[in-house]
């Protein structure tokens, strides 16, 4: 086996980043407050808030009510996902100035492997000095930088000192700052594996190092074994250049709708909307799915979830709707009601076209075509089905799932920045 | 009620009574099959409300009378019985299971709770050879669609045409269609549309044992008679899409190849081949055709050439694999036709050696390739 090379990676999170944004496009919401979320009028949740709303106890996921209680002078504004976007572009183009190995994490955060920069641009703080401060300098925001030597190390130790900070976790400090870390600290162990953990005893990364490592493999498997090398902060993982070619797994969109609802009929139109976003998304990317899930929160906060395989791929609003609404109308919604509806897609394939027989179902595949071409030019549902009529339009909401290639259809140049740099 | 029974009888007639028994119901009297005992013959019966099934043994009978009981604990409990005599005796609200080693008690319920069989009217009776039947639906049930959003599709199309019977099935991406010369059917004019659990059961039951089979046609249903069984269906509501001006009939690219060596060579080749589409690339060639395949999830790729009779210019067109097999384990002889026109449009499937009186073809539509 090869030496294992030491690499430098870097992680770059910014500050409250949709906050931010705001309160750089908008001076009068500079030094306030403000929470970003899907439909200030409705009842989404907080998305990201300011620094100075956290101060006030505001957090991400609260639900609106909650962030104005806590903060009654808070300002809520709807989330832009075109501004984020075209920011994140202008920050992936000031990472690529540095290195050629950047992997978008998520909107706001980045990983960047320097390893083999030193001559180029010095020591990794100096690096991380520089991209802070043209990201400062020319975007006009702050960000976080941490520097390991692994990718979960420097997600950790951007962390550190939040906002405007830069922490470098050199390997002889790693025992030590990991010893009494929580480990619901760690990116990848979520609220069930905590839940897991601490019912074993283990609460902090010191702890889950010490655990034999075969007890953990009993338990969860191939997982245990990934635990307790992330407890010893020991990560390969790669800093994964985005691709177009990137596996997509699922297509999928939610709406938490602006009031609770009894009424099966206006929970049709939802579902509807929602197949309709997500249909046009696979069809954007050439997929097409087999099995279509829906997802329920009821008004009591509890869940429901059901699949249901077809015959065949679809990319059709129409098949997906009749596949979810199948799965709907066996919940009982006058009675239960409705808090938030989600449809996703999955077993999909690329590219694959099976020619149908029948005429109608070439038309059902030429009119989706000039629906798409409609839409496209004049933005989402100005040509949609007569039950969405008077439906308000759903708010697009970014996933963490982002990715600079997701966006090709409105940011045509993301595709070729990369080349013209 | 009571009567004895040899065990192997009762166990074959119940195997075949506990198909239509459907696994989960909200309806708990379908769970139930119902016991019907007259002079020296029990009748056995089953419903899901869709298909229903009567089963007449003939047994040694000392008393008349009907229960409903469990069919699945019914049918263990004989199948798990020793080869001897059964009997099986009402009691009040239960039934008893007498067999040499012991005996076995169920609950009931009542009778009038069983849903209500179509009576058979022999009047309207028609019948058919049992071999036309059984080869008319084995060459084209495998067709029908499981797309529950397209009904018709879900089964199977059955109409005289003139002089002709035929059956037609499709899914929408291939089509099988087999006719032939019939004088009898003449009473049938309307078309049907037969759900394909009837007819896998038919096929079942009946083999490929010449018998005349009684078909009854009624308003919503049609009931097969084969004398000691008799099962009936409600019919699948229509319109049947318009499936001849689907057929093609200008397509003038002919390939001939043998049946085995294509069939075998799909089943190799299309291990490659993506999993969840089926995709085998075609590539007709001057007296040759390739077959290749890829499955980039995994990096493998698979390609195979083989000898066959097709004169017009290069083309490639993409099939999903199991429908090619499909059709091609349904057609008969040892050379295969495939008739073309474009990569995008319908292919016919046909025998070289074509059977007298009988028209049989199948439909396959193309995956669009994206290089």
């Amino acid at each position: 086996m090869e030496p294992k090379k030491e690499r430098t990676i870097l992680h770059v999170d910014m500050d409250a980043y949709f906050a931010s944004v705001e309160q750089k496009s908008n001076p009068l919401l500079r030094g306030k407050p403000i929470v970003i979320c899907g439909n200030p009028e409705g009842r989404s949740v907080v998305s990201t808030s300011s620094y100075e709303a956290r101060a006030w106890g505001v957090k991400t996921g609260m639900m609106l009510w909650q962030a104005k209680k806590a903060c009654p002078q808070v300002i809520l504004i709807q989330c832009d996902p075109d501004k984020y976007v075209e920011t994140s572009l202008k920050l992936h183009r000031i990472y690529q100035e540095f290195t050629p190995v950047v992997e978008v994490f998520s909107i706001d955060e980045s990983f960047l492997d320097i390893t083999g920069t030193e001559r180029l641009f010095g020591n990794p703080l100096q690096v991380a000095k520089r991209i802070k401060k043209k990201i400062k300098e020319e975007v006009g925001l702050t960000c976080s930088v941490g520097i390991a030597s692994t990718k979960l190390l420097a997600k950790l130790a951007s962390d550190i000192n939040k906002p405007d900070g830069l922490f470098w976790l050199k390997d002889e400090k790693v025992p030590g700052f990991l010893k009494d870390l929580s480990i619901s600290e760690i990116c990848g162990i979520g609220p069930r594996l905590t839940f897991h953990l601490n019912k074993l005893g283990i609460h902090t990364c010191g702890e889950l190092s010490r655990y034999p490592v075969e007890l953990l493999e009993n338990k969860f498997g191939k997982v245990g074994i990934a635990l307790h090398r992330m407890a010893l902060g020991l990560d390969e993982g790669p800093v994964l250049l985005a691709r177009e070619d990137e596996k997509v797994k699922s297509v999928g969109h939610s709406i938490t709708l602006p009031e609770d609802t009894y009424n099966l009929e206006t929970a049709k139109k939802y579902l509807l909307s929602l197949c309709e976003q997500v249909a046009r998304r696979l069809r954007r990317k050439y997929y097409k799915g087999k099995t279509v899930f829906l997802f329920i929160r009821f008004p009591d906060f509890s869940d429901f979830s059901r699949q249901k395989t077809i015959i065949k791929f679809t990319d059709d609003d129409r098949e997906i709707y009749q596949s979810a609404l199948s799965i709907l109308e066996k919940i009982n919604i006058e009675s239960l009601g409705l808090r938030l509806i989600g449809v996703s897609v999955t077993n999909l394939v690329k590219g694959t076209d099976q020619l149908s027989l029948f005429p109608d179902e070439w038309r059902k595949q030429i009119l989706l075509a000039a629906m798409d071409k409609v839409n496209d030019r004049y933005g989402e549902f100005t040509l949609t089905w007569g039950r969405l009529m008077y439906q308000a339009k759903p708010v697009s909401i970014l996933t963490p799932a982002w990715r600079p290639d997701k966006h090709v259809k409105k940011f045509k140049f993301a595709l070729d920045f990369p080349q013209r740099s | 009620m009571k009567f004895t029974i040899l065990k192997s009888n009762l166990l074959t007639a119940l195997q075949n009574i506990i198909s239509v028994v459907p696994s989960r119901t909200t309806l708990p009297v379908l769970s139930h099959l119902l016991l019907e005992v007259e002079d020296s013959k029990i009748k056995l019966a089953a419903t899901d409300l869709d298909i229903s099934i009567t089963i007449t043994l003939p047994a040694n009978t000392s008393k008349k009378g009907a229960i409903t009981l469990p069919a699945k604990t019914f049918t263990e409990i004989v199948r798990e019985s020793p080869e001897t005599q059964i009997e099986v005796n009402s009691l009040e609200n239960r039934v008893e299971i007498k067999i040499n080693t012991g005996n076995y008690k169920l609950p009931v319920l009542p009778v009038e709770e069983f849903p209500k069989l179509p009576t058979v009217n022999l009047t309207k009776e028609i019948k058919i050879p049992g071999s036309d039947l059984y080869r008319m639906i084995s060459k084209t049930l495998f067709a029908a669609s499981m797309d529950e959003t397209r009904p018709a599709l879900n089964g199977v199309l059955w109409q005289t045409k003139g002089e002709n019977i035929q059956m037609v099935a499709t899914d929408g991406h291939r089509l099988a269609k087999f006719s032939k010369t019939n004088k009898i059917l003449k009473g049938l004019h309307e078309d049907v549309i037969i759900p394909p659990k009837i007819l896998n059961l038919l096929l079942r039951l009946t083999g490929e044992e010449d018998r005349e089979i009684g078909v009854i046609f009624e308003q919503n249903s049609l009931v097969f008679n084969l004398g000691d069984t008799v099962l009936s269906t409600r019919l699948i509501e229509g319109p049947y899409p318009n499936f001849d001006q689907v057929i093609p009939v200008n397509n003038d690219k002919k390939m001939i190849v043998d049946k085995n060596l294509l069939a075998s060579t799909v089943r190799r080749v299309s291990i490659l081949s993506n999993l969840l589409t089926h995709q085998v690339k075609f590539s007709f060639k001057k007296d040759s055709l390739i077959l290749s395949s890829a499955n980039f999830d995994m990096g493998g790729e698979a390609k195979e050439k083989i000898v066959c009779d097709y004169k017009n210019e290069d083309m490639d067109i993409g099939y999903n694999a199991l429908y090619v097999q499909d059709i091609l384990k349904q057609i008969d002889g040892n050379e295969v036709i495939f008739e073309l026109s474009s990569p995008v449009s319908a292919g016919l499937v046909s025998s070289a050696q074509k059977k007298e009186g009988e028209d049989y073809l199948c439909l396959i539509m193309p995956l669009r390739l994206v290089e």
